[in-house]
């Protein structure tokens, strides 16, 4: 048994209304890769920014090697001995990799405040080596490729090994999620060989990846770790019947069905490099399809291209029979296409706007008398969503972002309501950040939407929303869809979803 | 006034209040200011300033900027000169048309090319400044046709044409935001262009509409200048580009866009003209006068900017 | 993931880096075929000694540039460094004849003003180019009120002989320009200031998640490019022998012209200080040869116009996708 290097006790973090990560505890031993796994939304990213210092904890404890530690920043966490890789690239492109990998040490390399570029390129090729990479460290970073991009983020990360006094502590979130097999395969080989001179935390949607490479696997659910397992313990399958955790307290009733028999959108072959390939299917009036899907399992992106928000470079569109083109988000809204982003506040209210203004932002022309908005005829329909949603607080010169989330969700479903009733309604995330009481009245209206005969596509989170509500699930992963079922003939279980989308 | 009426936010009250305070000071230092004659020429003063600040409003509102509006007045005046002995008001017609074109074209530009508006009426500023230049090295005067924007410079019961002709246009153009779907759509973009866009703003068309008003109205402000100085010049308006940017920002219209009208504008722009005949009342030196502009336009904007909104500035 | 598809665009690097150089050895050899009298040690002389103040200023200009950002305020700055030298050393005005001293200490003025930009784009939020749009007004107001109608007078002779005269074949100014281009150089390419700015402007968010003071190397940028504006005002006023508001006009427009035709973009990351000189070559040399051409002067503003917006377009075209927000 190793020594524990990174311990973590108790630590909760609480963002807005929504409790991310509540009393998780683990540890991380020297010379060991530790998997950390779970559903989207379980609380792994905001765990690992913790981690990074990027965000503060509420509660609880963090030590390293025995000391307790207070992060205030990704640079006091880096100064600790704690590198974190990202997601997305923190590579600045426009420096070149030496510089990249060194980014605010240059000490060693500057003489009376000017470069030593031999010396610099020295420093950098060292961490290279380490890496066994072959990338020449006076190539600007946007000329590499991805895979060559995350082994500089990996050499950037090793670089804080000369600087602190122990080995460090390196955080991986979805190192591969953007890559290639045979990339994934090169940078999963230089994570089993950072063991050697460091501790990694590696988190991934790929369950035989994590198998691969990780010692121990820590399971997390709703924001708690519920599990650990060695890895000569466990196989793909007992780690996604871990995943899925305890159900939560939400009651989602029964389902009927209100599927009408002709197609009312239908999909064909819709590509997007890099996003998404080959997608067929076909959404009912009145049926609510679920779409499950991992991250970059492009369930979003295409989303945003049946709303006209993105182009797909093939394949084809038809809605009620005549197969569309939609250029903006504008012909979309013509067509009676609505679209509720997952991001609400950047994404779904305009901040600054009234209740009013932002519900009926979009169907304005549907509200005028000649070339005028009729402000009578606004009042009084706002007036009426505003009662049938319920939403609180009621005056609608409210500022919008003064609702809770809740209330912001059911304003911007209102947005897609008001004055005309849209075809299809696309939902990304409904559910998202809100409370049990807000997350019930949301299905309920779903629910109630899809009685009126609106064919309605969901993205969710969690595989027992979906479940609950979808007539059909079309489960994506890595850009294809991977798995259909249907409601009408039996009840997929969780496990069935999340077996396809990992 | 019901314009003023619809200001939501508390700030709107300041301006106005500065406004006040500044016509207070002047008249206390001389008296014989605060006469209806001299507020009338104080009003006929601020008449170009006005018109360039009215559209530049609608730019700001939507998060832009256009600093080439001073530049096209004078290539407008230079052109209005030229063609009003010739073609009289249809000639001044037809260039109100090519200044409204050319703002349409700064818009398409901006919009499609995805250019900041910086950078594209930081450009149309050279150009149009150039091309006026080299067609015109001088004043030239007006000898004939000039009736056509004579009535400008005319007075109805004290109350200059020009004012009224400008307050007229601001007015219309408030109305139009207001009642217009239009409007909303400016403010939405300013305050959040992603959502107003995933609720299906189409933001291209918002602004290019936004710079073909200002287009208009440069043209509007160099046919104004033609009336006040009968004659055309082609650096003439250039002075007035901070001046109506600063009755802008100090009516209270942010500069990230958004927050913000015209009827704040209507103050701002009336503040700049109090201050310019406060500084003559007072016998300041009148190279006070871009001083304070500067001055007052940072501080505008430093105190409207709302430090969530702008977590980058450039 | 767009970015990714954008990379082979970005790949075309030869022909950005060297189409400036060929497009200014394509005019001069234009020029020369057009009119005979370009070509000669007297005009390239002269062109040499029009070239010195604009290279200055492309200098500081190139560091606020690719840091993203754009000053409008050096007309201001080299108008108030102007009217200062032209107070300091022995004059028409003042008493003062504090020669060397006063050359150094009027360059002051345009340093401050540059260090204020930064200050109020940094800590007040203000975007530089309604910043520099204030202090350009300000500072042209201040140094009004300094010339108060009779522009001083130079009489300094060692002064006004260096502003006028050559060391060997080349124009004293011409050689100071040089001496601020090596710094330049060496300052963009060897020091943390000229990397970091170049971070700056690639990707700002990065840079300051990354730990970067980006807060300090941009007041840096812009009082160097407000120490450099003075410099080049001084030296102006050492030139025409008087210190005049005017000293600057026009040259805004021209540096920023200058800078973008070079190939560093508006939008700030890429380019460089040698770039913007071969920007600053071309546009005199396109300048000169015009004249000779028999095509107006003010023609040049026009034409400078039309040069930033063809360079603009070119630099960011690759950059559109539907809903990208641009203001």
């Amino acid at each position: 048994m190793n020594e524990t290097v990174l311990r973590v006790e108790g630590v909760g973090k609480r963002f807005t209304n929504v409790q991310a990560i509540d009393g998780v505890s683990l540890d991380i031993r020297a010379h060991e890769v530790v998997g950390l796994i779970g559903e989207n939304g379980a609380g792994k990213s905001t765990l690992l920014k913790i981690l990074a210092g990027i965000h503060r904890p509420d509660s609880g404890r963090i030590a390293l090697r025995g000391r307790a530690i207070k992060l205030k920043s990704l640079a006091d966490a880096r100064n600790a001995g704690i590198a974190m890789v990202f997601q997305e690239s923190s590579l600045l492109p426009n420096l070149s990799v030496a510089e990249n990998i060194l980014l605010g040490h240059e000490d060693d390399a500057l003489r009376a405040g000017f470069y030593k570029w031999n010396a610099l390129y020295g420093l950098a090729a060292a961490q290279l080596d380490k890496l066994d990479a072959n990338i020449p460290p006076s190539v600007r970073t946007d000329t590499l490729s991805l895979a060559e991009r995350q082994m500089v983020e990996l050499a950037k990360a090793l670089a804080i090994e000369e600087r602190a006094q122990n080995e460090p502590v390196i955080l991986l979130d979805e190192p591969t999620a953007l890559l290639d097999t045979e990339q994934s395969d090169i940078v999963l080989t230089q994570i089993e060989r950072l063991r050697t001179r460091a501790c990694v935390m590696f988190v991934s949607h790929r369950l035989d990846e994590v198998l691969r490479v990780c010692d121990r696997i820590y399971v997390m659910a709703n924001g708690r770790c519920i599990a650990q397992r060695e890895r000569a313990d466990c196989n793909a399958t007992d780690l996604q019947q871990l995943m899925l955790g305890r159900q939560t307290h939400v009651e989602y009733g029964k389902r009927i069905s209100t599927t009408s028999p002709t197609p009312l959108l239908s999909v064909r072959a819709l590509c997007r490099a890099d996003s998404y390939h080959a997608v067929s299917f076909d959404l009912h009036a009145g049926e609510v399809l679920g779409m499950a899907g991992a991250m970059c399992s492009g369930r979003e992106s295409l989303c945003r291209a049946l709303f006209g928000a993105e182009k797909p470079d093939s394949g084809e569109i038809v809605l009620d029979g005549h197969a569309i083109r939609l250029r903006h988000p504008a012909d979309a809204v013509r067509l009676g296409i609505g679209y509720v982003p997952s991001d609400r506040r950047a994404e779904g209210i305009v901040s600054g706007f009234s209740v009013r203004e932002n519900m009926t932002l979009t169907h304005l022309n549907e509200l005028r008398r000649g070339p005028f908005i009729d402000l009578a005829r606004e009042k009084e329909l706002v007036g009426r969503w505003i009662e049938r949603l319920r939403i609180k607080p009621s005056a609608p010169d409210t500022p919008a972002h003064h609702l809770s989330g809740g209330n912001q969700q059911k304003l911007v479903l209102a947005k897609w309501l008001i004055a005309r009733t849209p075809k299809i309604l696309i939902l990304d995330r409904p559910l998202c950040g809100l409370d049990v009481g807000a997350k019930e009245e949301i299905i309920v209206l779903i629910r109630e939407l899809a009685k009126t005969g609106i064919g309605i596509l969901l993205i969710a989170d969690t595989s027992d929303e979906l479940i609950a509500l979808s007539d059909n699930i079309i489960v994506m992963k890595d850009g294809i869809i991977s798995g259909r079922f249907s409601a009408a003939a039996e009840k997929p279980s969780e496990l069935q979803i999340l077996e396809r989308m990992v | 006034m019901r314009l003023m009426q619809r200001i939501r936010l508390p700030p709107a009250i300041g301006p106005l209040v500065v406004l006040l305070a500044l016509l207070c000071a002047i008249g206390a230092a001389q008296p014989s200011f605060l006469s209806f004659g001299n507020l009338s020429v104080l009003a006929a003063e601020s008449s170009v300033i006005l018109l360039l600040a009215t559209a530049q409003t609608v730019v700001i509102l939507l998060g832009g900027i256009d600093l080439s509006m001073a530049a096209l007045a004078s290539l407008a005046s230079v052109l209005i000169a030229l063609a009003l002995p010739w073609a009289g008001f249809y000639g001044m017609i037809a260039v109100l048309a090519l200044t409204t074109f050319i703002g349409a074209l700064q818009g398409y530009v901006h919009a499609h090319a995805q250019l900041p508006s910086v950078v594209v009426t930081l450009a149309g500023l050279g150009m149009w400044s150039g091309i006026a230049l080299t067609i015109a090295h001088t004043t030239i005067p007006v000898d004939a046709g000039y009736f056509a924007v004579g009535w400008l410079e005319d007075y109805s019961f004290g109350i200059p044409h020009s004012f009224a002709f400008a307050a007229a246009a601001l007015m219309i153009l408030a109305a139009f935001l207001h009642w217009l779907p239009l409007g909303r759509h400016i403010r939405a973009i300013g305050l959040n262009a992603k959502a107003a866009q995933l609720s299906g703003v189409r933001m291209a068309r918002v602004q290019i509409l936004a710079f073909t008003l200002t287009g208009l109205f440069s043209g509007l402000a160099g046919m104004a200048m033609v009336a006040r100085t009968y004659s055309g010049n082609p650096t003439i308006a250039d002075s007035l580009l901070l001046p109506s940017i600063a009755a802008v920002l100090i009516g209270g219209t942010a500069m990230t866009g958004g927050t913000g009208g015209l009827g704040r504008t209507l103050i701002g722009a009336l503040i700049i003209a109090a201050l310019r005949i406060g500084i003559a009342a007072a016998g300041f030196d009148p190279a006070y006068e871009p001083i304070i502009y500067g001055v007052l336009v940072v501080t505008a904007v430093a105190l409207m900017t709302e430090r969530a909104n702008a977590p980058i500035v450039k | 993931m767009e970015s990714q598809r954008r990379q082979s665009v970005l790949k075309s690097a030869p022909l950005r880096q060297w189409g400036p150089c060929l497009a200014l050895i394509v005019l001069c050899i234009g020029f020369s075929l057009a009119e005979p009298r370009f070509a000669t040690t007297e005009n390239l002389r002269t062109i040499a000694g029009r070239c010195a103040i604009p290279l200055i200023l492309s200098v500081g200009m190139t560091f606020v540039v690719l840091q993203g950002s754009i000053d409008l305020s050096i007309e201001g700055c080299m108008a108030l460094s102007s009217l200062t030298v032209a107070m300091l050393v022995l004059n028409s005005r003042t008493g003062f004849d504090l020669g060397l001293s006063g050359l150094v200490l009027a360059i002051l003025p345009g340093m401050c003003i540059g260090l204020l930009n930064g200050i109020v784009m940094t800590k007040l939020r203000v975007p530089s180019f309604m910043t520099t749009l204030g202090t350009w007004s300000a500072s042209l107001g201040l140094a009004m009120l300094l010339s108060g109608g009779q522009p001083p007078l130079i009489r300094d002779q060692t002064l006004r002989a260096f502003g006028l005269g050559r060391t060997g074949e080349i124009p004293n100014l011409t050689i100071v320009a040089i001496l601020v281009l090596a710094l330049g150089f060496v300052l963009q390419h060897y020091t943390r200031f000229g990397r970091y700015s170049m971070a700056i402007g690639g990707g700002e968010d990065l840079a300051r998640q990354s730990g970067l003071p980006v807060d300090r190397y941009k007041v840096l940028a812009f009082a160097f490019s407000g120490f450099l504006a003075g410099l080049a005002g001084v030296l102006g006023s050492a030139q025409i022998g008087l210190g005049h508001v005017d000293i600057g006009l026009g040259q805004m427009f021209a540096t920023v012209t200058a800078v973008v035709i070079g190939g560093t973009s508006l939008a700030g990351g890429r380019g460089g200080v040698l770039q913007s000189a071969v920007g600053t070559i071309m546009l005199a040399v396109l300048a000169n040869g015009l004249i000779f051409v028999g095509v107006h002067p003010d023609v040049q503003k026009a034409v400078q116009g039309a040069i930033i917006l063809s360079a603009s377009l070119l630099a960011t075209w690759h950059l559109r996708h539907r809903l990208r927000v641009i203001k």
